[in-house]
C-alpha cells in the first residue's frame, strides 16, 4: 500500500474498521483483513512475520466487495524492499477526471504500459451487474416451477378434498333420489357447490397470496451488489514471494476509475498528482512511481447505484 | 284389520317377485317369489327377523330397486320396466319415505330438509317456505324450522323426517323401521301420526318394522322369513291388504 496516497488504494483510511491506518514514520507496520484476523484470532497490538521480518498489526480493514483482497496489508515501500523488488508494483490505480474519460484514459494506458490489463470499474460493474441478472432470472425460474406446483398441488388436494366429500355424503345423495332428485340435478348440485367453495377459496388464497408477496418483497432482501475501488484482479496482495501476485513488470494490472455522470469539475485524481504516477491523465506510472492508493466505492447496483449517484453528486468519487 | 276400500284397483301388485344379489361370488335371494297386493288407504306393516327381505321389499315398493324377476305394478304401470327418469319422477311425485336413521342433511336447518324435498318442483320461494311452515306445524315442530337436526331430539328428527316425506303430497308413505332409533314413547307418537296420515287422507303407508307392538298397530301384518311371506291366520297367503 502506498501510505501516503490513501484516498486511492486497495482499501481507504475509512475501511479500517479497528485500529488506524499506516503512520507516517519507517515502523514496520501491517494492516489486515477482517476475515483474516478473525480466522487467525488476531488483533491490534499483535504481529505478523513477512519474509522474516515482524509486523505489528495496527489496524483492521474491511476490503471491497468486488475487489480480490489481501489477508496483509504492508507499507509499499517495505514490501518493495522484503521483496527484494524495489520500484516495481503489480497494481496501479487510477482515477480519471471524468467517466467520459474513462475510455480514452483505459486506452491510453494500455498503450504506454506495455502488457498493462486494465479494468474499469464499469467492467467490474457489468461483470457483477450480469451476475444479477442472471441470478434474478434464477430465482424467477425457481418462482414459476414453485407456483406450478403449488397450483398442481391445490388440484390434488381440491380433488381429493371433493372425493372425500363425495364419500361421506353418498347416504344423503341416496335420500336425494328417494326424494325423487334426478341424477343430473344431484350431480349439478355437488359441482355446484365444489365450485362454489372452489370460488371462495380461490378469492381467500389470491388474497393471502398477494399479502403474503408483498409480505416477502418488504421483508425479503433484494439481489444487491457494491462493486468497491479494489477491482478484482486489481488488488494489491502480498508482493513478491510472500503474496500470490508476484509483481512482474508485463503484468501490470491498471484499476481505472472516474466520477459518473461527466461532472464538470475536471480535477486531477490523486493517482496522476506527484506521488502517483507522477504525470498526466492517461500516462502509465513510471517505474518507480506507482501508487497504489485507496478509493471510495466505485459503484453500486440497485439501490446502491442510487446512493452512489446521490453521493457522486455530493463530491464523492465513484 | 281390513279397511274399506272401494277402489278395485289395489294400489299396489306384486307379481312373483325375487330379487337376488351377488355378494362375494355368491347369490342372496332376499326376495323369494312374493305375490301380493297392497290397497289404497291400506296401512300395512312388514314385520320379520333381520335379514327375511322386509327392506329389500319396501325399496321394490318405492322404486328404489328393479327386481330381478317377477313384476311390481303400480296403480296398473310396472315399475320393473320403467326408467330411470320415470321412477325418480314417480318418487317425487307419488312415494314419501321415511328412514330409521332420519337421514336428514346435518348441515342443513329442519325447515331447508323439508323444502329440499320441494326443490325439484321448482315455484316460488315464498311458496315453498310457506308450504313448509304449514308441513312442520302439522307434525307439531312449526317453532322448530329453524334449528339444525343436531339441536333436535331423535323423535323431533323423525317428525321433520315425516313433514319432508308429506312435503310433494305422496299417495303411499313407506317407513323402513321409523321407530327404531327411538325410545317406545316417542316410537308410539310416530307410528300414531303415520297411521293417522292413513286415516285421514286415503294414504296408503307400509311400515316395515321388526317390533311386533308396532306392527299390531298396523291395520295389516305381513311377516317375512328368508324373503317369503308367512302365511298367517290374520292374512290370506302372499297377501297384503284387503278390499273387503
Amino acid at each position: 500500500m502506498d501510505a501516503k496516497n490513501r484516498e486511492l488504494g486497495a482499501f481507504t483510511p475509512g475501511q479500517v474498521t479497528e485500529g488506524r491506518y499506516f503512520g507516517s514514520s519507517d515502523a514496520r507496520e501491517a494492516i489486515v483483513n477482517e476475515s483474516y484476523a478473525s480466522r487467525e484470532g488476531l488483533g491490534r497490538g499483535d504481529t505478523v512475520t513477512l519474509g522474516g521480518k515482524t509486523f505489528t498489526i495496527v489496524g483492521i480493514a474491511q476490503t471491497p466487495l468486488g475487489g480480490q483482497s489481501s489477508d496483509v496489508y504492508v507499507k509499499l515501500g517495505q514490501l518493495q524492499e522484503l521483496a527484494d523488488r524495489t520500484g516495481r508494483v503489480n497494481t496501479v490505480y487510477v482515477r480519471a477526471e471524468s467517466a467520459d474519460d474513462v475510455a480514452t484514459v483505459a486506452a491510453e494506458i494500455e498503450q504506454t504500459v506495455d502488457g498493462a490489463s486494465v479494468t474499469t470499474a464499469e467492467d467490474l460493474a457489468d461483470r457483477v451487474s450480469g451476475t444479477l441478472v442472471d441470478a434474478k432470472n434464477l430465482a424467477g425460474k425457481l418462482g414459476t416451477a414453485l407456483t406450478i406446483v403449488g397450483l398442481l398441488a391445490a388440484f390434488l388436494i381440491a380433488s381429493l378434498l371433493t372425493l372425500s366429500s363425495v364419500t361421506k355424503r353418498v347416504r344423503e345423495f341416496g335420500t336425494l333420489k328417494a326424494l325423487g332428485w334426478s341424477q343430473w340435478r344431484v350431480v349439478r348440485q355437488v359441482s355446484g357447490e365444489s365450485l362454489a367453495q372452489g370460488a371462495l377459496g380461490a378469492v381467500v388464497g389470491i388474497a393471502l397470496g398477494v399479502a403474503g408477496a408483498a409480505l416477502v418483497g418488504a421483508l425479503a432482501p433484494s439481489l444487491e451488489a457494491t462493486v468497491g475501488g479494489a477491482v478484482e484482479d486489481a488488488g494489491p496482495r502480498f508482493i513478491g514471494p510472500f503474496g500470490q501476485g508476484a509483481v512482474s513488470a508485463s503484468t501490470t494490472d491498471v484499476a481505472l476509475e472516474a466520477p459518473v455522470g461527466g461532472r464538470p469539475r475536471p480535477r486531477r485524481c490523486g493517482s496522476c498528482s506527484p506521488g502517483g504516477f507522477g504525470g498526466g491523465r492517461g500516462r502509465g506510472p513510471p517505474s518507480g512511481t506507482a501508487a497504489t492508493r485507496g478509493c471510495p466505492p466505485a459503484h453500486r447496483l440497485k439501490r446502491g447505484e442510487k446512493r452512489e449517484r446521490d453521493r457522486s453528486r455530493s463530491g464523492s468519487r465513484l | 284389520m281390513s279397511v274399506t276400500d272401494p277402489d278395485p284397483v289395489p294400489v299396489y301388485e306384486l307379481r312373483d317377485v325375487s330379487k337376488t344379489y351377488e355378494l362375494g361370488g355368491g347369490r342372496v335371494h332376499a326376495v323369494r317369489e312374493v305375490t301380493a297386493t297392497i290397497a289404497a288407504g291400506d296401512a300395512v306393516a312388514v314385520a320379520g327377523p333381520s335379514g327375511s327381505g322386509k327392506t329389500t321389499l319396501l325399496q321394490l315398493l318405492g322404486g328404489l330397486d328393479r327386481p330381478t324377476s317377477g313384476s311390481v305394478l303400480f296403480e296398473g304401470r310396472d315399475m320393473s320396466t320403467m326408467g330411470d327418469g320415470d321412477l325418480g319422477a314417480l318418487r317425487l311425485r307419488t312415494f314419501g319415505f321415511v328412514f330409521q336413521q332420519f337421514n336428514l342433511i346435518p348441515t342443513l336447518t329442519a325447515a331447508q330438509n323439508v323444502e329440499v324435498a320441494l326443490a325439484p318442483r321448482g315455484g316460488r320461494a315464498a311458496d315453498r317456505r310457506s308450504a313448509v311452515l304449514g308441513l312442520l306445524d302439522s307434525v307439531g315442530l312449526a317453532s322448530r324450522g329453524d334449528h339444525l337436526p343436531s339441536k333436535l331430539s331423535g323423535g323431533e328428527q323423525q317428525r321433520v323426517a315425516i313433514a319432508r316425506a308429506l312435503a310433494n303430497e305422496p299417495h303411499v308413505l313407506l317407513a323402513d323401521e321409523p321407530t327404531g332409533n327411538l325410545d317406545s314413547e316417542t316410537g308410539a307418537e310416530i307410528i300414531e301420526v303415520l297411521l293417522s296420515l292413513s286415516a285421514e287422507g286415503r294414504r296408503t303407508v307400509v311400515v316395515v318394522t321388526h317390533d311386533a307392538d308396532v306392527a299390531a298397530r298396523a291395520h295389516r301384518i305381513v311377516r317375512m322369513h328368508d324373503g317369503r311371506i308367512v302365511p298367517s291366520d290374520e292374512l290370506a297367503p302372499a297377501t297384503i291388504g284387503s278390499h273387503s
